[in-house]
């Protein structure tokens, strides 16, 4: 047995294991990413397999189109203000879900019912809600008195279908948030808050200047994976809204001129921009955050 | 206080689920009129459903795409985590970071191109097409958890089976596997779930209502007019996918909750 | 026969991190050797080498003359016990015993014959078809040793296997240990940090210091004949006592030591040319050689006195050195006491500079 032998055994296992892993995701990710970035530099339609070069073409048509504006507008507005909503709501649930009462397990279950039901199913159940003529919601807001009239929520007006939108989001995706802040929570040991006791310090100052700075790092990573979710929304919006320009986002702008129009090209150039990004603010991510990729303990060398 | 806000989170939470079963259980002469409370039981939506398309067919498909991610998934995520978490080698946290990156890549940006080796594949409109285009997102998530919880697993027990003689896959079939029960059902469930309620490639890749799973047939279910949603047969339809993810969901909570923290805040 | 021999042994971690420089070791066939040594010595390091967990960077390493240094860990006919005991946790403990067995495809009835044997002499017979999460810590400890000797090794290895048991326990396993020792036809190799284990249990303790073998021998010579400072630090509870000193004088072999808290000086015979007059030098000697007598060579000044029972340990110093004196039972002091201590002359140590024991023990 010679010394590169042994080296490799092992090396030679784990690369076998590797690979299946790997031909999987060279084909479905890596293929067809490359292979969407090249079609973006081509005219190529669904129906005509004759495929010519044509440069930045497809790129200077979508980035001169106002509707794409229109759709990174609807992008980002629909991110900051459901993201930013989720993050609120989800620490306040799991700030209560933290304390023990009485069927808390209860409501843990009912916060998750949200997350588990089809994103198609609740944009159906909710676009059933909003209905102008029947729908339940404008019955209660009715009821209430906070309007006179029933509210027309996914036509005509893009601020209150988009306001739709966003309450549809942050009722399916708040406890996601919820749970990760939780998982935050629930890893700072008893004995910090114990001392912060012992020494005096207020409800709300404990919250502060203890639970905050302690949950930033799963609250950041929970935000970020929300904002990278919300950056590339699509069946919510193209359920409940209807393919409206008033709240098409980009993925929904990419996906139509690429399948409904039949623009493979162009819908190409569009996808390649939202990948471009996404990819921008997930490089910003991992710059500023010090992901630990390889692990932490089991990596320490024991003596 | 504490009880106002409970019930009003809970309120917000089970509300439209709840609604959606009342809706479904009208019939077309009462769906319009608001009743928070069910007048009578009518199961002609649920029964609709079934006979005006092929809804059983498509939850067969939903089950079927499914079931066979998330077997395609685990085989072969637990061998690359095996290599990740336990193999030293040049390259490691190289490839972990681009497994990570797979999984940010919006879907659209890969539709074209997947779209193409579906077709080329000869899956367009099958299953099989749905399958191996979801592993684009399971399949990353899959390996990372699986790697997290393997890492877990103590150094001491690999080696103790090293020395008795094992092979790397001796070490992972009858040492780790056994011990990695809940991690992979937590792992699966979670591809389960997401496979169950993928929309845009279903939509993208299938064409004809017999291929479609669930959520596209939801999706598309239409009426005789553009103005007029058969809303009854959509809510029947929305309940019965729904409610085995609730129950799912209520069963495997622990571990669901386990699966998704340990993904992000185990850094 | 199984001598295990490191020639020109060297690990180096990732390219970067050396934790063993070049090690060269003898341990005997049949004997049992302990490895010693702080946290960081690279004492399990070595044990994995011989097991072949960690992978050798460069040298040789040789059981039984066989070269092992790049053969597959089962290959290498060792056994080994782990610190947190690694058994399988979803095996019963017939089937943790089995494993290695099956694994080298031994027949069903070679696997049971050989696994209720040495369940026999363990008696873990009644245990067999339980899971280790429904045995106590010391039977869980009896299944790691006996899973390693299923496999009738050449080579016995032991990773701190007592360190997880709680001290009673501690001193029931080391006496069974002891006891399977000797029935026992093979190499053993044992890493430990704690020095009673490796006192009671060696025929050889091998203490190391970052990754290199400060001194061997058997366990009374590492403890009366240290080699140097550190050696001598290490090994015995509470540990030897240092003392700043002065060479008064130098006749021939035998230097006269004084200083700060002596009252008188105090002759030894070191190495030729060790000293000259006037060189700084560290006195040593351990606490159960000091003696309160009238007339003694040092003048300690008491701070506090710890009664065990049987003996009773007093600290202090002697001028500005740190010192403690382990007497039979006594008299309490009070903090700040100026006694004369005695010094068991043949039990004397003097460090030079460099650290190194120069005294010459032949003379005793």
């Amino acid at each position: 047995m010679t010394k590169d032998h042994a080296l490799t055994e092992r090396h030679r296992t784990a690369y076998l294991f590797l690979l299946p892993s790997l031909i999987l995701l060279t084909l479905v990710a890596a293929w067809p990413l490359l292979r969407t970035i090249w079609l973006a530099f081509t005219d190529a339609t669904l129906s005509n397999p004759d495929i010519n070069w044509v440069g930045l073409e497809n790129f200077k048509g979508v980035l001169s189109d106002p509707d794409w504006w229109h759709s990174v507008r609807n992008t980002l507005t629909f991110t900051f203000i459901s993201v930013g909503l989720e993050t609120l709501l989800g620490l306040g649930i799991a700030l209560l879900l933290h304390r023990e009462f009485f069927g808390r397990g209860i409501l843990r279950a009912a916060v998750m019912v949200p997350w588990a039901i089809p994103t198609v199913v609740s944009a159906k159940m909710w676009s059933w809600m909003f209905n102008d003529n029947y729908g339940v919601i404008n019955n209660i807001l009715q009821k209430l008195g906070v309007i006179d009239g029933p509210l027309a929520w996914m036509a005509d007006n893009p601020a209150l279908s988009m306001a739709a939108v966003v309450i549809v989001d942050v009722w399916k995706t708040t406890p996601f948030m919820t749970l990760l802040i939780l998982a935050g929570i629930q890893s700072i040991p008893l004995q910090v808050y114990q001392s912060a006791a012992v020494d005096g310090a207020s409800g709300f100052r404990t919250f502060w200047k203890i639970t905050l700075p302690l949950i930033k790092p799963a609250l950041v990573v929970a935000v970020v994976f929300r904002c990278l979710d919300a950056l590339r929304i699509f069946d919510l919006i193209f359920i409940m809204t209807n393919n409206s320009n008033d709240t098409a986002t980009m993925s929904v702008y990419a996906r139509n001129n690429m399948i409904a129009f039949g623009d493979l090209g162009y819908g190409s150039a569009a996808s390649t921009l939202v990948f471009a990004f996404i990819a921008i603010f997930t490089v910003i991510y991992v710059q500023f955050s010090r992901l630990n990729l390889v692990g932490g303990s089991s990596e320490k060398v024991s003596l | 206080m504490l009880w106002l806000f409970v019930i009003v989170v809970s309120a917000f939470s089970l509300f439209p689920f709840y609604w959606a079963i009342v809706s479904s259980l009208k019939d077309p002469s009462t769906m319009f009129q608001v009743e928070y409370w069910p007048s009578a039981l009518e199961w002609s939506n649920y029964s609709s459903i079934f006979k005006e398309q092929p809804f059983g067919k498509n939850i067969w498909n939903s089950i079927l795409v499914a079931t066979s991610t998330v077997l395609l998934c685990l085989f072969v995520g637990v061998l690359a985590a095996y290599s990740l978490a336990r193999v030293e080698f040049r390259g490691r946290g190289l490839l972990l970071a681009l497994i990570l990156a797979v999984s940010m890549f919006p879907q659209v940006a890969v539709l074209s191109g997947m779209f193409e080796l579906v077709k080329s594949m000869g899956l367009y409109n099958s299953w099989g097409g749905l399958t191996l285009s979801y592993m684009i997102f399971t399949l990353p998530f899959t390996i990372w958890l699986l790697t997290t919880f393997m890492r877990q697993l103590p150094r001491e027990l690999e080696q103790a089976a090293i020395v008795d003689g094992a092979s790397s896959w001796t070490v992972l079939y009858r040492v780790f596997l056994p011990l990695m029960g809940p991690s992979l059902v937590t792992t699966g469930l979670l591809s389960f779930i997401a496979a169950w309620n993928e929309f845009l490639f279903a939509l993208t890749f299938t064409l004809t209502a017999d291929a479609r799973t669930v959520p596209v047939a939801i999706g598309l279910i239409s009426g005789a007019s553009s103005f007029e949603s058969p809303w009854g047969r959509i809510m029947a339809a929305s309940v019965i996918v729904t409610v085995p993810l609730v129950v799912l969901v209520l069963i495997f909570q622990k571990s669901i909750v386990s699966g998704l923290t340990a993904g992000a805040v185990k850094e | 026969m199984s001598e295990v021999v490191f020639e020109n042994v060297t690990k180096i971690y990732s390219g970067k991190t050396t934790i063993i420089p070049k090690i060269n070791l003898r341990l005997p066939a049949n004997e049992l050797t302990v490895f010693v040594g702080p946290s960081g010595c690279g004492k399990s390091t070595l044990l994995k080498l011989i097991a072949g967990l960690e992978e050798t960077t460069d040298g040789k390493i040789t059981i039984g003359g066989r070269d092992v240094t790049y053969a597959p860990p089962a290959k290498r006919g060792i056994a080994m016990v782990f610190q947190s005991y690694a058994l399988y946790p979803h095996m019963t403990v017939f089937e943790n015993m089995a494993f290695a067995l099956q694994i080298a495809k031994s027949s069903k009835e070679e696997i049971r014959n050989r696994v209720s044997e040495v369940a026999r002499i363990l008696q873990l017979g009644p245990l067999l078809d339980r899971k280790p999460r429904q045995l106590s810590g010391g039977q869980r400890q009896r299944v790691a040793i006996g899973r390693a000797l299923v496999r009738n090794p050449d080579v016995f290895l032991l990773d701190e296997p007592l360190s997880n048991l709680d001290a009673a326990l501690r001193v029931d396993m080391r006496i069974e240990i002891a006891k399977i020792r000797q029935s026992l036809n093979a190499t053993m190799v044992y890493v430990t940090h704690d020095q009673v284990e490796a006192m009671t249990l060696a025929d050889n303790i091998v203490v190391l210091r970052a990754g290199v073998v400060e001194q061997m021998g058997p366990p009374l010579e590492i403890y009366h004949k240290p080699v140097n400072k550190f050696v001598a630090g290490f090994l015995g509870s509470p540990s030897m006592n240092f003392i700043e000193a002065k060479i008064e004088s130098v006749q021939g072999d035998i230097v006269q030591i004084g200083g700060e808290g002596f009252a008188k000086t105090l002759a030894a015979k070191v190495k030729p040319g060790a000293f000259k007059s006037g060189d700084r030098a560290l006195l040593g000697i351990r606490p159960e050689h000091l003696s309160i007598e009238s007339d003694g060579e040092l003048q300690f000044v008491t701070s506090l006195q710890e009664q065990l029972g049987d003996h009773a340990l007093i600290y202090g110093s002697v001028g500005a050195s740190k010192c403690t004196i382990k007497t039979s039972p006594t008299r309490a002091f009070k903090a700040g006491e100026s006694l004369s201590l005695k010094v068991q002359a043949d039990e004397v140590h003097v460090f030079d500079a460099s650290e190194k024991n120069v005294v010459v023990f032949e003379a005793r």
